[in-house]
């Protein structure tokens, strides 16, 4: 389980978050949406440790993160996946040795065993023909499953999805809404996913939250999102032409 | 100006702060993987000394040469020794130019070269994706960059010496003015173990700060494409100011 609590967070004069309260349960697949600028990968950036809030607590399991040290937090790190915007793959590294660089470095692992799961793992995002390629030749819905691939190859409890569907066309968007529903569902993780993509959180996410001026202004299913009552989210989700 | 001079001492205190701090935690980050640090390791050694091999010898025989002719231009007098070219310019080379001259090679191909890698990784995701696996981004990649170039450079250091002393001992030979004979026994009769010491200290100094420097430039590096180009150059001139102000501090010292 997630929990944020009166999280703040400035920078300079700029206030970005102004007092998040947040609970993720285990095996939810949490959406957070919002404008651009809202705070959205701010927010993110506590939850996977690599930003401290001002004020306020956020809680992954038994740790709160703001209160670790660089070594305790490096720990509970090792229990994260994230799927970053960009891929953040290796250019120097074959997609097999991308993917296989968490289980070198902090498992001790023979070669075939490591084998065996990066295998495992690219076959289940349907990229193992694609092994050993450098990412430059990849495409970008290539890049997303290598980098998911690499995310889930040390079967991490918290999986992290920065803008998953960014920069890809509908149908590969959809084949990683799939992915990641899949992930969710058969491995039981809890997942967080931030994006602008009102399809994907409408077809996958079992909770939403619609961060806006700094704070939680909607946290609820999918279904009560749909039953918007709220001008500000209902605006939102129009801005976004999406039928309710 | 006092408010300019001030605030530029604050900034700089705080970026020799953080480069320590760095420096402390590359250090002191557990060896993950021997046998990838090893990989990682060799990898960065052929990037910094083999590749750059052809280069600073290159560099070095000219420079041999240029010191030999304009010793032979100032000293040609009845009164000056003939062998008095060859105790000029050996000790230049073995004290001075063979580790400045590879430093400054160095300083604009392997230091802008980490410090726009470093950069592109900082702002690709790369060094993020480290920290949230777990994994210290400066033990990975600070590390074995700057130990390869600590090793590598004391290393490049005696090849430019030989290759430079080696130039000027044939450029003072097929100037007529110097035998070789008379070159040889000028250089012996200064060359003392010490200046050796003293050029592979300061090349081991010169190879840390020509790789430390771009690897913090490089870890902070923000503003897409144009700060990977910022990161590059701050990172060259960087090197080669400190390594300058090294210079000039190990000489004070150990002279």
């Amino acid at each position: 389980m997630i929990e944020v609590e009166n999280v703040h967070k400035s920078f300079g004069e700029t206030q970005v978050l102004t007092g998040v309260d947040l609970a993720i349960e285990d095996c939810d697949l949490f959406a957070i949406i919002g404008h651009s600028g809202s705070g959205k990968s701010v927010l993110l950036r506590h939850l996977v440790g690599l930003l401290r809030p001002d004020r306020g607590t956020v809680r992954v399991g038994d740790a709160n993160l703001a209160g670790l040290s660089d070594d305790e937090l490096e720990a509970v790190r090792r229990r994260f996946g994230m799927l970053f915007q960009g891929g953040a793959l290796f250019d120097s590294m074959t997609v097999y040795d991308n993917v296989a660089l968490p289980l070198r470095l902090l498992d001790d692992q023979s070669d075939a065993e490591i084998e065996e799961r990066v295998m495992t793992e690219l076959e289940r995002v349907e990229i193992a023909d694609a092994a050993d390629q450098m990412p430059a030749s990849l495409s970008g819905g290539q890049v997303k499953r290598a980098s998911l691939a690499r995310a889930i190859v040390r079967e991490p409890k918290y999986l992290f999805y920065d803008e998953p569907s960014s920069g890809l066309d509908p149908r590969t968007s959809s084949v990683i809404d799939d992915l990641i529903q899949r992930l969710s569902e058969t491995l039981c993780r809890v997942g967080i996913m931030v994006t602008h993509d009102m399809h994907s959180v409408l077809s996958i996410a079992d909770k939403v939250g619609f961060l806006h001026d700094g704070t939680m202004r909607f946290v609820g299913s999918v279904e009560e999102l749909r039953r918007c009552s709220d001008p500000v989210l209902c605006e939102f989700l129009e801005a976004n032409a999406y039928q309710l | 100006m006092l408010h300019t001079l001030r605030t530029n001492s604050v900034a700089l205190f705080r970026h020799i702060g953080a480069f320590l701090l760095l420096m402390a935690e590359a250090v002191r980050a557990p060896v993950y993987d021997v046998a990838t640090y090893r990989q990682n390791l060799a990898r960065q050694m052929r990037q910094i000394g083999v590749e750059s091999l052809p280069i600073v010898a290159v560099a070095a025989a000219f420079t041999g040469g240029v010191t030999t002719e304009q010793t032979i231009y100032q000293m040609r007098s009845p009164l000056i020794p003939e062998s008095t070219i060859g105790a000029i310019v050996v000790p230049s080379v073995i004290l001075e130019f063979g580790a400045l001259i590879t430093a400054f090679i160095l300083a604009g191909r392997v230091s802008a070269r980490i410090a726009a890698e470093l950069g592109s990784m900082r702002i690709g995701g790369q060094i993020e994706a480290l920290d949230v696996m777990g994994v210290s981004a400066a033990g990975y990649l600070v590390l074995p960059r700057v130990l390869a170039g600590t090793l590598t450079f004391p290393l490049l250091y005696v090849v430019a010496s030989t290759v430079g002393s080696a130039a000027g001992l044939g450029i003072a030979a097929a100037s007529g003015d110097v035998t070789t004979a008379q070159f040889l026994a000028g250089a012996r009769s200064f060359f003392t173990g010490f200046m050796a010491v003293y050029g592979l200290v300061k090349a081991t100094v010169f190879g840390f700060l020509i790789t430390a420097i771009p690897c913090y430039v490089g870890f902070h590096a923000d503003g897409g494409a144009r700060g990977v180009g910022r990161s590059a150059t701050r990172a060259a001139v960087g090197a080669c100011v400190f390594v300058l102000v090294a210079d000039y501090l190990l000489a004070l010292l150990m002279l």
